[in-house]
């Protein structure tokens, strides 16, 4: 391989060389709960497929939560807010204004996810009176240990200081240049933090005002549709809150490693400003199996949903659009011939290409999520982990890593030790997950469940229009297994890459857009109005539905008592009713024998 | 000869595995046919083995078509 990888220009650790220390922490941080979280997925992809029990079924849901949280809060959010603060620093070409600041932000989403995974970790000890297996989607009747909220907490203030230190680097950055465009990724940075304080709302009264009380014994009861809807009130947007960096490295680092430049910078912009007007009333399509919510609500939160799609239609031809851009000035020809000419062997040319190959399904598979009806065929079923696995497991993950051997020469000024390896790597993750979201999306429409240990029900066959539920398992377990090899790929490539010679000229310039910002409206900069649009849409979309989920059921009730806790009270419950029924019962056995005499 | 990249077969062969197992669970749901895994498993195989093959000795493929890609064999 002797593609030139030294532009000869300086690299972000040389330029920024304190905000490079604060990027590679988080990128850490990110890699080692990418790690411990694809442990965590293979024993699970295993057990529920009876392959290899290494784990009790007892203990299979402090499992899932660990998957679910160490992936899709620690992973996912460790990372962003490191590429974040390259983006933001780099756009604006200035250091952050205080980097002890930063680095505060930073201690405090270590402190919060240590808190949270030791809650999580302490249900594999049943002498500790400390667990939260209540999987990633915490809300009630489900309680944790309140270190699991405390550390919930803390983790998401992080994520906030951490947004003001980029808005505190723009407007610094606007004081001294008040005529110009804000830098396109920077643009990005602003606008998904956003939609990233407006959708913590959510989150932030569930958790602080019932939750983390509620589970410190200071109510006895909360109302458990009320939390789910404040949970999915932040569970949807949380989602964009994954895609967004993908996005912005779809839109500002793929054109440029395919060899050309993006499309439009208007268009971009335009993509993010939809995303934060229309990322959070969409929260209530997670619910609409939830009886006390009306239809009509849902309804509403299902157009809203449909109406997300189109910046993520407008991202794939403006992104397909950038690469083809690259290819023909790499000398690719022809209708389809210029695909030829991509840089395919480059890891993070590939992961990224592949990464929103698998997106696209991933957007087929969500539209059948979001679609009122046809959701309740799919809901509750494996279906819907193999969306979101193509979705966050790989449209997000698989961008991050192939992104990380882009990004990682320029913030170590080492190159990367494999890149073969690391191609490896992504088609590895492909195939992996190609085999794992096909069986599940497949076993989903045959009616097996998700969050089980023990989806076998003895006793019960499931129906299946081809092949049998054995293969399918089959074909989960080999998926996930190439998952975690992968992984291990990734991360010991980054590890190992620690111990390649330092280099100078690693650094990569980015280029510029065909169109630039000043092709665009200025209004789309215009922050304050597209936050209050925002605002609003979400104040339409929420406020009847919380006053009526309010009003018939409480602000703290009608309540359930926290879980687990299904024999006693059960064996309480029907008591009464055995008793109640068992008069009719027998007049009821009278008549029958009668009519049989 | 055409000739085509180590890489190119590699993310090639990657693709094509996915596309053609994918297609039994296609036929499967939307058409009714159930077709044997095991055979359909090997037939995937030597599809994306005899593909990748005829790729590697340049039976089939492309011509380069940037430096770059001449090197990456």
């Amino acid at each position: 391989m002797s593609e030139q990888l030294e532009s000869g220009a300086p690299t972000f650790l040389d330029d920024y060389p304190e905000e490079a220390a604060v990027v590679k922490a988080a990128l850490w941080s990110s890699f080692i709960a990418l790690a411990l979280g694809a442990v965590f997925g293979v024993i699970q992809a295993l057990h529920r497929t009876n392959i290899l029990r290494v784990i009790d079924s007892a203990d299979y849901y402090t499992v899932l939560t660990a998957h679910g949280v160490l992936m899709v809060v620690s992973f996912t959010i460790f990372f962003l807010v490191g590429l974040f603060t390259w983006a933001t620093v780099r756009s604006f070409d200035r250091g952050v204004e205080s980097i002890r600041y930063t680095w505060t932000w930073y201690g405090l989403m270590v402190v919060g996810t240590l808190m949270a995974v030791v809650a999580i970790l302490g249900g594999f000890v049943p002498s500790l009176d400390i667990s939260a297996d209540v999987l990633f989607t915490f809300y009630a009747p489900m309680q944790a240990h309140p270190l699991f909220y405390g550390g919930l907490t803390i983790f998401v203030i992080g994520t906030w200081l951490a947004g003001a230190d980029w808005f505190w680097t723009w407007r610094a950055w606007k004081a001294e240049n008040p005529d110009e465009r804000i830098p396109l990724q920077g643009f990005m940075v602003l606008t998904t933090m956003l939609m990233w304080y407006l959708a913590t709302i959510g989150i932030a009264i569930a958790v602080v005002v019932f939750l983390l009380p509620w589970s410190l014994g200071l109510f006895d009861q909360i109302n458990p549709l009320l939390t789910r809807t404040l949970f999915w009130f932040w569970g949807h947007p949380v989602v964009y809150f994954w895609l967004m960096p993908a996005y912005l490295l779809w839109y500002t680092v793929l054109p440029t490693v395919a060899g050309g430049r993006l499309f439009s910078d208007p268009l971009a912009r335009g993509v993010f400003v939809l995303f934060l007007l229309l990322s959070t009333p969409v929260g209530i399509h997670h619910q609409y199996v939830d009886p006390g919510i009306a239809s009509g609500f849902k309804a509403i939160a299902m157009t809203n949903t449909m109406f997300l799609l189109l910046p993520s239609l407008l991202t794939a031809f403006t992104v397909v659009a950038s690469v083809e851009h690259g290819a023909r000035q790499r000398g690719g020809t022809g209708l389809f011939g210029w695909l030829r000419a991509l840089p395919w062997r480059d890891p993070a040319f590939t992961g990224m290409m592949l990464a929103g190959l698998m997106f696209a399904a991933g957007g087929f598979s969500g539209m059948i999520n979001a679609g009122m009806n046809i959701n309740y065929l799919v809901h509750n079923t494996i279906w819907v982990p193999g969306h979101f696995h193509l979705t966050v497991g790989t449209a997000v993950a698989l961008t991050f890593m192939a992104a990380t051997y882009w990004l990682w020469p320029q913030l170590t000024n080492r190159r990367l030790y494999s890149r073969p390896i690391g191609l490896a790597q992504v088609v590895i993750w492909f195939v992996g997950m190609g085999l794992m979201s096909n069986a599940m999306h497949v076993m989903g429409l045959f009616g097996v469940p998700r969050r089980t240990a023990e989806p076998q029900y003895e006793g019960f066959e499931f129906v299946t229009s081809f092949g049998s539920i054995t293969e399918l398992r089959l074909q989960l377990a080999i998926g996930g297994t190439l998952l975690f090899i992968s992984t291990v790929l990734f991360v010991s490539n980054i590890a190992l890459s620690t111990g390649t010679p330092k280099l100078s000229g690693l650094g990569k310039p980015l280029s510029e857009p065909l169109s630039g910002a000043h092709d665009s409206p200025e209004i789309l900069d215009n922050l304050k109005l597209w936050f209050a649009i925002a605002f609003v849409l979400v104040v339409l979309a929420y406020s009847l539905p919380l006053a009526s989920i309010i009003s018939r059921g409480g602000i703290l009730g009608p309540g359930v008592d926290p879980v687990p806790m299904i024999i006693e009270p059960l064996g309480a419950t029907l008591e009464p009713l055995v008793a109640s029924l068992q008069p009719p019962l027998g007049r009821l056995a009278a008549v029958v024998g009668g009519v049989g005499a | 000869m055409n000739r085509t990249s180590k890489a190119g077969i590699l993310v090639g062969s990657g693709m094509l595995f996915i596309i053609v197992w994918e297609i039994r669970s296609a036929l499967g749901l939307l058409v009714g046919i159930d077709t044997n895994p095991q055979l359909y498993m090997l037939l995937t195989l030597a599809i994306v083995g005899l593909t990748a093959f005829a790729l590697a000795i340049g039976l089939i493929g492309v011509t380069p078509e940037t430096p770059a890609d001449e090197d990456s064999s």
